[in-house]
């Protein structure tokens, strides 16, 4: 494999995992390291966080609950420690984020009037 | 050897390149800069002797007391030529100053601390021009061995040290007997060359002036063998020479050029259809469509096939996908509504989108074993309480097998990918074979796994003009 290219990755997938060791993120999809490293981290994360917030994307399903993003929420007291635990910044994609929400632009809206190309 | 040679000194040399760098570029004159260091006291010298016979000593030669401005001289001519020099330096003071004020923001700037970065400019200059002066007699000894390259250019430096680039070219006489060199071959390098100076230069000023880079052109058109030398900043110990090419959507209101081009597009597919092991992808949108009318792009649908060919075949074959979860902006505003709707229109929860319809094609396939989609999140603590963002995933970036790497402007949507729309540009990085390294991949010896190169079936990418010469 290309050093330059590796290398770049592997600093990359340090930071999001919190790893200071380039070579715990060698081999991408180690059977081991591709579960138990990368997919585990991630999830272990979402459910932290989850745990202290209570509120992210991943539970937001509708455009009404997007206030509750950036309004306060009681918070779990311990949160430091359950913050601690978060290795990295990686998270699981959120694949229910406004699920019940109509995405769609209003009738009246200028979004609405211009052709849908201008988004994509 | 004093400075009483009949040779023209640049202030380049007494300051340092680096100095000069930024402001070379925008000087209409640069020439205006060389002052000669003394006119031939008598003629009779000049004629018996042909100027191109004399060979100027290399600079690091010179000692460093002999450029020391407080150094008492009684010649006339020689006092002029420090007066000159020092106006010189006065202009390039003003210069200096604004550096020195970056550097210490927070205190205020001394006399002293000018004097200092003058002193350390003018000791990094010598010390680059000595490493230079070993590093060029290297290359030209790499050249006479090369008979495939058509050379290299030395005039990419020669605005800043004329002289030995001669002494390189008398060199070099034997073994190229016709050196044409056109002008724009010679913008283009020294352009080339200052740009990757100011890359540098933004990465860390203090280091800039060591890192060495130099690019050859290799037999192929449009191609440069990209060499580093010895710096962690560029890249990490092993690292040997790359390819990189060029690519960018353009289009005649934006660039000019007759035909809509969108050779990033067609690299993208290029390197994820010819995926062995696996593609991280790192971009802001993930707009693309396996097969609707809009948006036209078709990278979902690359991706669509490579996953299911490696579902069928039973491969280990990982595709890692990190994406921001909503635009930067207002979450209520309809424009980001309306691209968060279009990003999960290409992944999930609608009939069309990349896991679903692979769902429906393997019912029972564990989707994760292949492909997965992140993003990320910090969180810190405000006032006792905690806090959360996303952290916004603002570049685009696909890194292939560890081998191919595609970085630049371009997101994934139509708007980038078209060609015809937005003007973007990527370079597509690729490690020469021969210095790849030992490792393995999913179990198996990954060097020397066979591989076909991006490069190799280079007729896909469509255009993708680098630097045109």
């Amino acid at each position: 494999m290309s050093p330059f290219v590796h290398s770049l990755r592997c600093r990359l997938w340090c930071d999001y995992l919190g790893f200071n060791d380039v070579k715990l993120v060698q081999d991408p999809i180690d059977e081991k390291f591709y579960h138990e490293t990368w997919l585990n981290t991630s999830k272990q994360n979402t459910k932290l966080f989850l745990d202290v917030f209570q509120v992210l994307p991943d539970n937001v399903l509708t455009l009404s609950d997007i206030k509750k993003l950036e309004g306060g929420i009681e918070y779990d007291p311990n949160f430091m420690a359950t913050l601690n635990q978060i290795r990295g910044i990686l998270v699981q994609f959120p694949r229910e984020f406004l699920r019940d929400a109509d995405l769609h632009p209003a009738l009246l809206t200028k979004e609405n009037l211009l052709p849908k190309i201008v988004f994509m | 050897m004093p400075l009483s040679l009949g040779r023209t000194v640049n202030v380049t040399d007494l300051i340092g390149p680096s100095a000069l760098r930024s402001d070379e570029i925008f000087t209409p004159h640069p020439e205006k800069r060389e002052i000669d260091i003394l006119k031939p006291q008598n003629n009779n010298n000049i004629n018996n002797k042909s100027t191109d016979d004399v060979i100027p000593p290399p600079i690091a030669s010179i000692p460093a007391d002999h450029i020391d401005l407080n150094a008492s001289v009684e010649n006339a001519e020689v006092r002029k030529m420090r007066k000159d020099i020092k106006l010189d330096i006065k202009e390039e003071r003003e210069n200096i100053v604004t550096t020195v004020k970056d550097k210490h923001v927070e205190h205020e700037f001394t006399n002293a601390d000018v004097a200092d970065e003058i002193a350390a400019r003018i000791e990094r200059g010598m010390e680059k021009r000595a490493a230079e002066e070993t590093n060029k007699k290297e290359r030209l000894h790499l050249n006479n061995s090369l008979t495939m390259s058509e050379g290299t250019d030395d005039h990419s430096r020669s605005g800043l040290s004329p002289e030995p680039d001669k002494q390189v070219a008398k060199n070099n006489k034997a073994s190229e007997p016709t050196k044409h060199k056109h002008k724009a071959t010679y913008l283009t390098d020294k352009l080339r060359d200052w740009t990757v100076n100011i890359a540098f230069s933004r990465i860390d000023k203090d280091r800039a002036p060591t890192v060495d880079v130099t690019a050859e052109k290799t037999t192929t058109r449009n191609m440069y063998v990209v060499k580093s030398r010895s710096d962690e900043v560029l890249v990490p110990e092993k690292s040997g020479p790359m390819r990189a090419q060029i690519v960018r959507s353009v289009a005649h209101w934006s660039a000019g050029v007759p035909h809509p081009e969108s050779s990033i597009h067609h690299a993208m597919l290029s390197a994820i259809t010819n995926a062995k092991k696996f593609i991280f992808v790192g971009n802001q949108y993930f707009i693309s469509s396996i097969n609707r009318p809009s948006p036209k792009n078709r990278l979902l649908k690359a991706l669509h096939r490579r996953i299911s060919e490696a579902i069928r075949r039973n491969e280990n074959f990982k595709v890692m996908v990190v994406l921001p979860v909503y635009p930067a902006g207002d979450l209520n505003s309809p424009t980001t509504t309306y691209i968060i709707q279009y990003v999960y229109m290409s992944i999930v929860r609608f009939k069309s989108s990349l896991l679903d319809r692979l769902q429906r094609e393997f019912p029972l396939v564990d989707l994760e074993q292949y492909i997965t989609f992140h993003s990320l999140r910090s969180w810190g603590v405000l006032n006792g309480k905690p806090v959360t963002e996303q952290v916004y995933v603002h570049a685009k970036i696909m890194i292939v097998d560890d081998r191919t790497l595609i970085v630049g402007s371009a997101n994934i949507n139509d708007r980038s990918l078209r060609g015809t729309r937005d003007s973007e540009i990527c370079a597509v990085v690729e490690e020469e074979e021969a210095y790849w390294i030992e490792s393995t991949m999913g179990g198996e010896d990954w060097k020397v796994f066979s591989t076909r190169s991006l490069f190799a079936c280079g007729t896909k990418l469509k255009t993708g003009v680098a630097v045109r010469t």
